[in-house]
């Protein structure tokens, strides 16, 4: 069947996202949640650049006013075994508390647990 | 030669109109790879042989299989993409661990790779019949079915779990090799990450400013984008990496993804199944670029990649990625590529540009506006079709990418352009690109890239897709230092300037403290 | 043009007068201005930051239970479990709540007959429990190492939904009963005069109301401080996690308190959970720690090993604003005319169907239901503080049990 794909790692066709759009979904983070776009083992990498795009041409908003969604880590997939990995004695740092700074800005990023949609 | 014909040309490329070619769906194989050692695999059960130096996916390619995987919703075919790790459709089952991104995964003697995510088999996916239903499954319906059924619901749901595509519990083999991974913990002056042109070069500058430098590379060997740039780079590549290889106070890993910035200023790095956790005084991220994407319908079947993903399969495996190409493209780097796979013996027929030119004359070389003159002349002679000023790319195919069908657009006061489509196994997808700027984002604060003042700001072109919007923070000192092309460099020259900018900064910041 | 955001979100500006002023658009704020429009309360309008549901609401690990081990928590947290069985039908929205049940694993025999003792009280509250010892916990979750489990409570009818979901279900039920929602408004100042709220000020005007509702989870202390009022909250950073999806494994929610740990697969497959340290920092950042990322991944391998060979997709972190008993403040600010508090949540996900109705019932007749009455701020001077035990939550006082 003939569609264009955007999100390749959750199957979201261009369609979807105008739907999702239309519907009111139109903030990059709740277009994201809803249509399941950029929550994928690529984490984005491949779609929201041509997403972002796509909701700014949408909305009549500059692609600076449409930002991607925040990108948190791990940048590529890591298996759990690494992350338990055991080493040296020494392996565990003291937490450095973040900085206050950035709790203003932090509290308007946008984040996902992206579980429990309900569908392949 | 496009509108030659060859023998075995088949009845399907004959309805096709305009340009037809036979499509050979066996990838040919390139020179000089053959004289490596020969290493066996096992493919879904069947002995294969790759040539050492393999990635599973280039070997899979030379080997003749085409579809990698099937997504997960609609159970769509899918193969070799990116070429670098980024995208996941060339995800396959590798010695029972799922998930493993083939196309930066070294073949080993007695790999077995196994495809996952289809029933009965990936190359027949009857799951496939799921799209069929896609009328009836816009985004979030599951929101609308069932609310007021909740026993219906729960029934759907168990279903659903069941066929969403998804990969299975990793072997027993796999889980014991897991559990014995180990970590290190790594100091250095200075960690950089990312082994291309700027990374070299900074490391090279913050070891010789007598830092101790701690170089980490995602790949199996040094060099990046550059190396794989034959036409113009390699000559470069290679001197870089011989300096850095021999440089003093300069520790390499290879095979080493840095994944993580956490908030306490380690870094983390996955090399193999270990866990190597840095905490240098100063970092460079030399950590390149993501292709943007250049969306057309069935633009995600087998077949159809990135340039650079092609390009690199050409050069560093000696694979060819098909045997016939159309290149689509919206920026320059297309028409080198283009170049560059005629010269590895992939036949283009025709480059693609959605960009018109000033005079609005198809395949025209004088009126092309950014392309490098010497380079369209040699493409012209080689019988490639030029083609600027596109409305929309339709690729067309069932398992693979069997042709591509050029929409121009349309000029005003002038008679409308024929669509023109080209019989071809392989499309190469070439859209410019955006920063990889995932670890300076976890490192940054305030949710902006931070960049040193001592990184030169980059041109930056038309086609660079717009990252954060970058924002100079000079006086973050535990920010990170960019080089390359996540700092917006365009050539090898800037990587290399930025690199080295970067490099001394980050040894000065280091031997400070 | 201003985008919507979300279905339902209000097109224009906020009007100068509201009947009532809901300070944040989480599920808490969502929900609560639903139920206060079902009652006719007048004119609503919940404000919110940014997006709504950007905070915890869209953040947490979507667990679903009622079996506690006070008659408190068993009061108000199973009236919320009932009004989940038939939320998606009054919502008119598929919040995708799964009855897959939630196993409270107990991991030493010490904990196993605690379990005990709280299966009875939660007998005599009417849930839906039972005691599973291990051969029976081990057939419930195969993947789970048959050394970490003494045995636990099952609680049927319970299990986990979709947190977005449930915040849009909300938010387009109270639309259509006339409730306005604004995002990306911030409150800036909250007027006080004789001893009662007067306005809300925010970045897109001043606002009269003689009622306002702090339901600003992470920021909550900040917003009543704006109206003078101090909240007894300390605000703490979980962490968590999502894997890549997988072939199903695990049926019910899981929660651990040996591993100080809560976990979920989701119906697409992916297995998402988080834990918390032995000895909770105060943080309001939420980036991720290297610390969260291997003690999660230490954690939730003991519980099921086979996942060391399964790929973490995505780690991030939520706020949680704790009191000093780990249960939420819910009622009037006594100090306050008008000011009412609706924070200091740790189970904000699970508790917010039935504290949206009880606050309704509050605010619009002034009386206080008492399964909600426990819950007051004024707690903390009596002394009269929620021994709950069954949380999977550290508190500032040593871990519970």
């Amino acid at each position: 069947m003939t569609k264009t794909i955007l999100c390749l790692c959750r199957d979201v066709s261009e369609a979807d996202v105008r739907r999702a759009v239309a519907e009111g979904y139109d903030d990059p983070e709740t277009l994201k949640r809803f249509t399941g776009a950029c929550t994928g083992p690529c984490q984005g990498k491949t779609c929201v650049e041509a997403i972002r795009r796509l909701l700014a041409q949408l909305t009549g908003r500059d692609l600076a006013d449409v930002p991607a969604p925040p990108r948190r880590p791990p940048a590529a997939p890591v298996r759990l075994g690494t992350l338990a990995a055991v080493g040296d004695a020494s392996a565990v740092d003291d937490a450095s508390v973040g900085d206050d700074a950035s709790t203003v800005d932090d509290t308007s990023l946008g984040e996902d647990a992206p579980a429990g949609e309900g569908g392949p | 030669m496009t509108g030659q014909d060859r023998a075995g040309q088949g009845p399907l490329s004959r309805r096709l109109g305009h340009t037809l070619a036979a499509v050979d769906h066996t990838p040919a194989v390139v020179g000089g790879r053959l004289a490596a050692a020969a290493v066996t695999f096992l493919f879904e059960g069947r002995p294969m042989t790759a040539r050492e130096g393999d990635t599973v996916a280039a070997a899979l390619i030379a080997n003749g299989v085409q579809v990698f995987g099937r997504s997960s919703k609609y159970h769509r075919p899918r193969g070799y993409r990116c070429g670098r790790g980024h995208c996941s459709s060339c995800a396959m089952r590798v010695d029972g661990l799922p998930g493993v991104r083939t196309c930066v995964t070294p073949v080993r003697p007695g790999m077995t790779v196994e495809r996952e995510h289809a029933w009965p088999g990936v190359g027949h996916d009857l799951l496939r019949a799921a799209e069929l239903l896609s009328p009836l499954m816009p985004p979030g319906f599951y929101y609308r079915w069932f609310r007021h059924s909740p026993r219906l619901w729960g029934a759907l749901e168990r279903a659903l779990a069941q066929v969403a595509g998804q990969g299975e519990m990793p072997s027993r083999e796999a889980v014991e090799r897991l559990a014995a991974a180990r970590c290190e913990r790594r100091a250095a002056d200075v960690l950089v990450v990312g082994g291309g042109a700027a990374g070299m070069s900074a490391a090279l500058a913050a070891a010789g400013a007598g830092a101790q430098v701690l170089l980490v590379q995602r790949g199996d060997r040094l060099g990046g984008g550059l190396a794989d740039d034959v036409a113009a780079g390699s000559a470069l590549a290679a001197d870089l990496v011989a300096r850095t290889a021999a440089a003093m106070r300069l520790e390499i890993v290879t095979g080493a993804d840095a994944f993580a910035w956490y908030e306490e200023g380690t870094v983390a790095v996955a090399r193999g199944t270990d866990l190597v956790l840095a905490d240098p005084a100063a970092v460079v991220l030399a950590t390149g670029a993501y292709d943007v994407g250049l969306p057309f319908p069935n633009w995600d079947l087998p077949g159809v990649m990135t340039a650079t993903a092609a390009r690199r399969l050409a050069s560093r495996y000696g694979v060819l990625p098909g045997s016939r190409a159309v290149i689509v493209a919206r920026d320059d780097h297309a028409y080198g590529v283009a170049l560059q796979l005629l010269t590895a013996g992939l036949e283009v027929a025709c480059v693609a540009d959605y960009r018109e030119t000033e005079d609005g004359r198809a395949g025209s070389v004088s009126g092309h506006p950014v392309a490098d003159p010497q380079t369209l002349r040699e493409l012209t002679a080689r019988g490639v079709d030029l083609l600027t000023g596109l409305e929309s790319v339709t690729a067309r195919g069932f398992g693979r990418v069997r042709s591509v069908t050029l929409h121009p657009l349309g000029q005003p006061g002038r008679p409308p352009r024929r669509a023109r489509s080209y019989a071809c196994d392989t499309i190469c997808c070439s859209a410019g690109v955006r920063p990889a700027d995932d670890l300076a984002y976890q490192a940054s604060c305030s949710g902006s890239v931070v960049l040193s003042a001592t990184v030169t700001e980059a041109s930056g072109g038309p086609e660079r897709g717009a990252g954060l919007g970058a924002v100079s923070d000079a006086a973050a000192p535990a920010g990170p230092l960019l080089a390359g092309l996540v700092a917006g460099a365009v050539t090898a020259a800037e990587a290399v300037t930025q690199g080295e900018a970067a490099g001394k900064a980050a040894a000065e910041r280091a031997l400070r403290v | 043009m201003r985008p919507r955001v979300i279905p339902g979100a209000t097109p224009g500006e906020p009007a100068a007068a509201y009947d009532a002023v809901i300070v944040g658009g989480g599920l808490q704020g969502l929900a609560l201005a639903y139920e206060l429009a079902k009652r006719r309360f007048g004119r609503i309008v919940v404000l919110e930051a940014a997006y709504p549901g950007s905070g915890g609401s869209g953040r947490n690990g979507e667990m679903i239970r009622s079996a506690f081990a006070t008659d408190e928590w068993i009061g108000l947290f199973d009236d919320s479990l009932r009004r989940w069985q038939t939320l998606s039908a009054e919502l008119d929205f598929n919040v995708l709540f799964t009855r897959a049940g939630y196993l409270l694993l107990a991991s030493t025999e010490e904990a196993l007959a605690a379990a005990r003792r709280n299966l009875a009280l939660q007998r005599r509250h009417g849930l839906h429990v039972d005691l599973l010892g291990h051969d029976e916990v081990r057939r419930l979750c195969p993947e789970m190492a048959p050394e970490m489990i003494a045995g636990g409570i099952v609680q049927h009818d319970a299990g986990f939904a979709h947190h977005d979901a449930t915040v849009w279900a909300y938010a387009q039920a109270a639309a259509r009963l006339g409730v306005e929602i604004h995002p990306y408004t911030r409150v800036t100042a909250i007027g006080v005069a004789g001893g009662a709220v007067t306005s809300v000020t925010t970045d897109r005007g001043v606002i009269s109301t003689p009622v306002v509702v702090d339901a600003a989870g992470g920021q909550a202390r900040d917003i009543a401080l704006l109206a003078g009022v101090d909240v007894p909250v300390e605000v703490f950073r979980l962490e968590a996690m999502v894997t890549e999806p997988l072939e199903p494994f695990l049926r019910p929610a899981v929660s651990s308190p040996a591993i100080m740990g809560y976990c979920h697969q989701t119906t697409r497959g992916e297995f998402v959970g988080g834990t918390e340290p032995d000895v909770p920092v105060p943080s309001t950042s939420i980036r991720s720690t290297l610390d969260g990322a291997r003690d999660m991944a230490r954690k939730f391998l003991r519980l099921f090993p086979r996942l060391a060979g399964v790929r973490m997709m995505r780690h991030w972190s939520g706020l949680v604003t704790q009191t000093a008993d780990i249960a939420p403040v819910l009622g009037r600010a006594p100090e306050l005319e008008g000011f009412y508090l609706d924070c200091g949540w740790v189970y904000g996900f699970v508790g917010a169907p039935a504290a949206a109705a009880l606050m309704a019932e509050l605010i619009a007749t002034c009386d206080t239901p008492p399964t909600l009455a426990p819950f007051g701020v004024e707690r903390f001077a009596t002394g009269k503080l929620i021994r709950e035990t069954s949380l999977v939550v550290a508190s500032t006082e040593g871990s519970a049990a």
